[in-house]
């Protein structure tokens, strides 16, 4: 019996010593992913900006793991990391710096649709040695979509513009756009023709008809967001805003390209359409 | 003068006029008269109306700025900003903005900003003159200015830096650096046009004096000017004037440097005309550049269409044989 338990062991020592145990994430869109699938053990730290709520919807888990003092490779290596996560839109000279180094680097280069962040769930996953985990997440995911989708079945779109006291606009092509075309909403921005993150026009905006308009803000009930909007003219004279027909998504929540987003689908459709959530 | 008249009134309709939606004159009249569907109604009066006029008085307030500082300091690289009083005014208002999220201050009131502004620029102003006191020296003044332009410009970029992923303030601290006549309503034209008439209006009986001073100020005071009260009232007028335009429109580079230039090598240097010349002008020149930012809406600024527009002209005119 002992020998079988020792033998067990030696066979699943290469299994153990493979797995990654000082990860690094240096993006808070990496730091989403890792702490949905890592053992916590293997966490080494977390991104400088991962603890900060505006920024990152695992903000409260994150206060348990070491964070990064900044965002640059010096900064990364200090933790001796064996795997360090990294998004595309990380500096190159970080990303450089840190190939130099020698460190297992794994850098995520899809943020733009669901299937982007399923994809990124396996690579990390595999990288972790968490496959099974990644692929339970991902079903998982999958199904709270289609829960989603069955209850928005056949509900008229609601016309929504996303606005901010920020002068730009998401168009077609964005997260934001993906928001909407999971949570039964119609991008009026995106309907005019505007494509990625285009500049807020001012008059046309009065010919747009939101009925709704879907902000952020650093106060959950989006209070210092509407405030801004109050000063501005164009916003200030839509019917929309006149009636207080606003949704406010926390910002983290509004720009997480990590699974964590389905939640703000689900939080923009039973606002949008709270008779197919009773 | 009729002719710069023409021009801005030009720029003025045109102001109205055009726009991201296209309106037909007709439309715009009636909208302007109360009549209209509701729409080109709020367009017109409540969007392009006060753009307009907040741009006419801040374009008058920095060409007049700019020949007042020109004259004072008797140096053709003068400008509005040369004290420190828009780089005051920029840092008032981002030193609120990047406190803003903390204290939600900045949320609380559409005048919270431009005052913020107005008190930076008044502060800059303050310390320069507090600066140069001793002696007063046109020289000493002039390096007082330079280094506080640096000082306040630090504090900026110190509070850019510090703010950097909050994006919402960053873009309107951008606003404040770039300039821009953007989002302006009534409530800003109250704040800012009455007292640029004013200002105005104060600063044009002092043509004489200035010519006189332009020849030096011991022949000035030899002639009977009171150099000492002509200095003060230049640069307060000034002062209140660039902090004005400064609160509702951002810090406008070039406007006050290069109208006065091109004015004067067209009718020439007497200040009894190039004052409301350069008012004029100044006006009719922002609103111009400002209706460049509304044609091409891919985010340009204003202080950056002034100066594309006018750079290269003022070269050109630099480099014509005479």
């Amino acid at each position: 019996m002992r020998r079988w338990l020792a033998f067990l062991l030696l066979a699943a020592l290469p299994l153990l010593a493979a797995r990654p145990q000082r990860v690094v994430s240096q993006a808070v869109g990496t730091d989403e992913l890792l702490l949905a699938l890592a053992d916590p053990g293997q966490i080494a730290a977390l991104s400088h900006i991962g603890r900060d709520a505006r920024f990152s919807v695992a903000a409260a888990e994150a206060q348990r793991f070491p964070a990064l003092k900044d965002s640059d490779a010096e900064s990364v290596l200090r933790f001796r990391p064996d795997l360090v996560l990294a998004a595309s839109f990380t500096r190159p000279e970080t990303l450089a710096l840190l190939r130099r180094a020698g460190v297992r680097l794994v850098v995520l280069d899809r943020f733009d649709s669901l299937e982007d962040v399923y994809a990124s769930l396996r690579i990390v996953g595999r990288e972790l040695g968490q496959e099974a985990r990644a692929e339970a997440l991902i079903a998982q995911c999958r199904g709270r979509v289609q829960n989603l989708a069955d209850r928005l079945q056949g509900a008229r779109p609601v016309r929504v513009l996303t606005a901010g006291a920020y002068p730009f606009t998401a168009g077609s092509g964005t997260t934001f756009q993906d928001l909407c075309d999971h949570a039964g909403a119609l991008n009026v921005a995106a309907e005019a023709g505007l494509k990625g993150h285009a500049p807020t026009p001012s008059e046309k905006l009065l010919t747009w008809n939101a009925e709704v308009l879907v902000i952020s803000g650093d106060r959950p009930d989006g209070s210092d967001t509407r405030a801004r909007l109050a000063e501005i003219p164009h916003y200030r004279v839509l019917p929309a805003f006149k009636a207080g027909r606003f949704v406010a998504i926390p910002g983290a929540l509004m720009s997480s390209v990590s699974h964590r987003r389905i939640e703000a689908y689900e939080r923009l459709a039973r606002a949008l359409h709270p008779e197919r959530f009773r | 003068m009729p002719v710069l008249v023409a021009l801005l009134a030009l720029a003025f309709l045109a102001s109205l006029a055009f726009g991201e939606l296209r309106l037909s004159y007709a439309q715009v009249l009636s909208a302007l008269t109360g009549g209209g569907d509701d729409i080109a109604r709020t367009v017109v009066r409540d969007f392009r109306l006060p753009r307009a006029l907040v741009g006419m008085a801040a374009g008058a307030a920095l060409g007049a700025s700019g020949v007042v500082m020109q004259a004072f300091f008797r140096n053709p690289l003068a400008s509005p900003g040369l004290l420190g009083v828009s780089s005051g005014g920029a840092l008032g208002a981002v030193a609120v903005l990047a406190l803003a999220p903390a204290t939600g201050f900045a949320a609380a009131t559409l005048w919270a900003l431009p005052m913020a502004s107005i008190v930076g620029a008044f502060g800059a102003t303050g310390a320069v003159l507090m600066l140069a006191q001793r002696g007063a020296g046109t020289e000493r003044l002039l390096l007082s200015g330079v280094a506080l332009n640096a000082l306040l410009g630090a504090g900026t970029s110190f509070l850019l830096t510090t703010t950097a992923g909050h994006f919402e303030v960053n873009a309107q601290i951008l606003f404040w650096l770039m300039g821009g006549l953007e989002s302006r309503s009534w409530e800003h034209v109250w704040m800012g046009v009455p007292a640029i008439v004013a200002g105005c209006l104060l600063l044009l009986p002092l043509g004489r004096a200035m010519d006189l001073l332009s020849l030096g100020e011991q022949s000035a005071q030899s002639l009977g000017v009171d150099v000492r009260r002509l200095r003060r009232q230049l640069i307060v007028l000034s002062t209140i004037l660039t902090a004005l335009a400064t609160a509702v429109g951002g810090i406008i580079g070039f406007v006050g440097l290069v109208v006065p230039h091109v004015l004067r090598l067209a009718f020439g240097p007497d200040h009894r005309r190039l004052l409301p010349y350069s008012m004029l002008g100044g006006a009719a020149f922002l609103l111009a550049c400002d209706l460049v930012t509304r044609t091409f809406p891919i985010g340009l600024r204003l202080g950056v269409v002034t100066a594309l527009v006018g750079g290269p002209f003022f070269l050109w005119l630099l480099r014509r044989p005479r």
